[in-house]
């Protein structure tokens, strides 16, 4: 049976396939895959995955079918498979008939702005005061056992809740661009929880982003920072103490 | 009468910017949803999307993450109500390549002496173990070798997180490798 490979051996191989060895540890590295036969079905398996992945992306010209595509206007939502155009020629078509107003006219519905980055600084006030304005609803609900799976994604650290005391109830994550603007970056997550029933939201981001806060901005409003791992945390509350981040902790359990 | 009239969104400057961009949206997607040829679906409604928002694009940004993050939240939005229409586990994506040789025919790939057809179920199920945000960084530096910086300007996570995610994914994909040899009965047994 093949054997596992180490930790060692699988830095190795890593660094062997982004070729971040040096030269040195190359040759020694390649001499153990020569002297090895488990060793080198490892790496020409990653190999293999590669090569696979590789010849699917180049079965068809992305950009014929995407731009065929936008050069097809069509008067409802179905399936669309692509007749090749080239890209130079559906341009030419595009920039000629003035494309603005018929691909205004194809069959995706309007989406809402949210992708698009803020550009000016607000407050943690503004941006709690935003959130209540339109609802204080979450873009997508979470419940406390999604908080390691959710933050793993999004922070690249997993955190989890230890404990929900009756008096918070999490209502689930936003992102920092449904914001009137940026408060610490467009990706932060943002967590919209009820204290007691009173609007509470932690703003949490990678630390390399952290602009340290100094406070919400508004009298009545206080806000509360704490790191963990990786991730900073600011809370935007009404009380006088943090409710929320304090429940969190780092997901040891994780990798 | 005469205020500043808005400027109206070049759209050859548009195609031009997103053609270049479409390759990586087109893994962004594929690893979000799994599919190939749905991928492609996603990165032409994508181009739609993102024409109609250009006049909002503020040319200072990123066009790549700009674009990056809505092939991200089309392609989850497609993939989640997919799953949700189809009664399927929430944690797992079928991910597929886009054709594969028929059976009895020579595998073109290079490496085909050693890896044959029956091991390409064994790499799409472990591709499709791994979670979104691993698939992601590990296809855009295996396909399109995207340096661990690339990867994190275009996820919007930090190169660090990135990288260990691709480590993680070679990881996965080692042991898949082990567990399928060990289900295998060697040939000349059979």
């Amino acid at each position: 049976m093949l054997r596992h490979l180490n930790e060692d051996e699988l830095a190795m191989l890593s660094a062997y396939l982004d070729d971040d060895l040096t030269a040195e540890e190359r040759i020694v590295f390649e001499q153990q895959i020569a002297a090895d036969p488990e060793l080198r079905r490892h790496v020409e398996w990653q190999r293999h995955i590669q090569q696979q992945l590789k010849a699917d992306l180049e079965i068809q010209p992305l950009r014929e079918r995407v731009l065929a595509g936008i050069n097809q206007p069509r008067p409802s939502g179905r399936s669309r498979r692509l007749v090749l155009v080239s890209f130079a020629a559906a341009a030419a078509i595009l920039v000629y008939f003035g494309v603005g107003d018929w691909i205004g006219s194809l069959l995706v519905p309007e989406r809402d702005s949210s992708y698009l980055a803020p550009k000016q600084l607000v407050t943690p006030a503004q941006a709690y005061r935003s959130l209540i304005a339109n609802g204080f609803k979450p873009e997508e609900v979470c419940t406390p056992s999604q908080v390691a799976e959710w933050t793993g994604y999004h922070l690249g650290t997993q955190l989890v809740v230890a404990m929900l005391p009756d008096k918070v109830e999490l209502l689930g994550w936003s992102y920092g661009n449904s914001l009137p603007g940026t408060v610490i970056g467009r990706t932060s997550a943002v967590l919209l929880a009820r204290v007691e029933g009173r609007e509470t939201v932690v703003l949490m981001d990678d630390l390399e982003r952290d602009r340290d806060l100094p406070d919400a901005g508004e009298k009545g409003l206080h806000l509360f920072r704490a790191e963990l791992g990786n991730v900073v945390m600011y809370e935007i509350t009404p009380f006088d103490q943090p409710n929320v981040i304090n429940l969190f902790k780092l997901n040891n359990s994780a990798q | 009468m005469f205020g500043s009239a808005k400027k109206q969104p070049d759209p050859s400057e548009f195609m031009l910017r997103f053609d270049q961009a479409a390759e990586r949206l087109l893994v962004i997607a594929w690893a979000i949803i799994g599919d190939r040829h749905w991928a492609e679906d996603v990165v032409q409604e994508v181009a739609v999307v993102a024409w109609r928002k250009y006049d909002q694009f503020d040319p200072n940004t990123d066009f790549n993450a700009w674009t990056a993050q809505i092939t991200r939240n089309i392609a989850r939005r497609r993939r989640d109500h997919e799953r949700r229409r189809q009664g399927a586990d929430l944690d797992h994506v079928d991910f597929t390549l886009a054709a594969r040789p028929e059976e009895g025919t020579t595998d073109p790939s290079p490496a085909a002496p050693l890896f044959g057809l029956e091991l390409d179920d064994t790499m799409t199920s472990a591709l499709g173990q791994l979670s979104e945000v691993a698939r992601s960084c590990f296809m855009l530096r295996s396909v399109l070798d995207f340096s661990y910086k690339e990867i994190a300007d275009v996820l919007e996570i930090p190169a660090g997180t990135a990288m260990s995610h691709v480590h993680r994914a070679r990881q996965q994909l080692a042991l898949a490798l082990v567990d399928h040899d060990g289900k295998t009965v060697p040939s000349g047994e059979g």
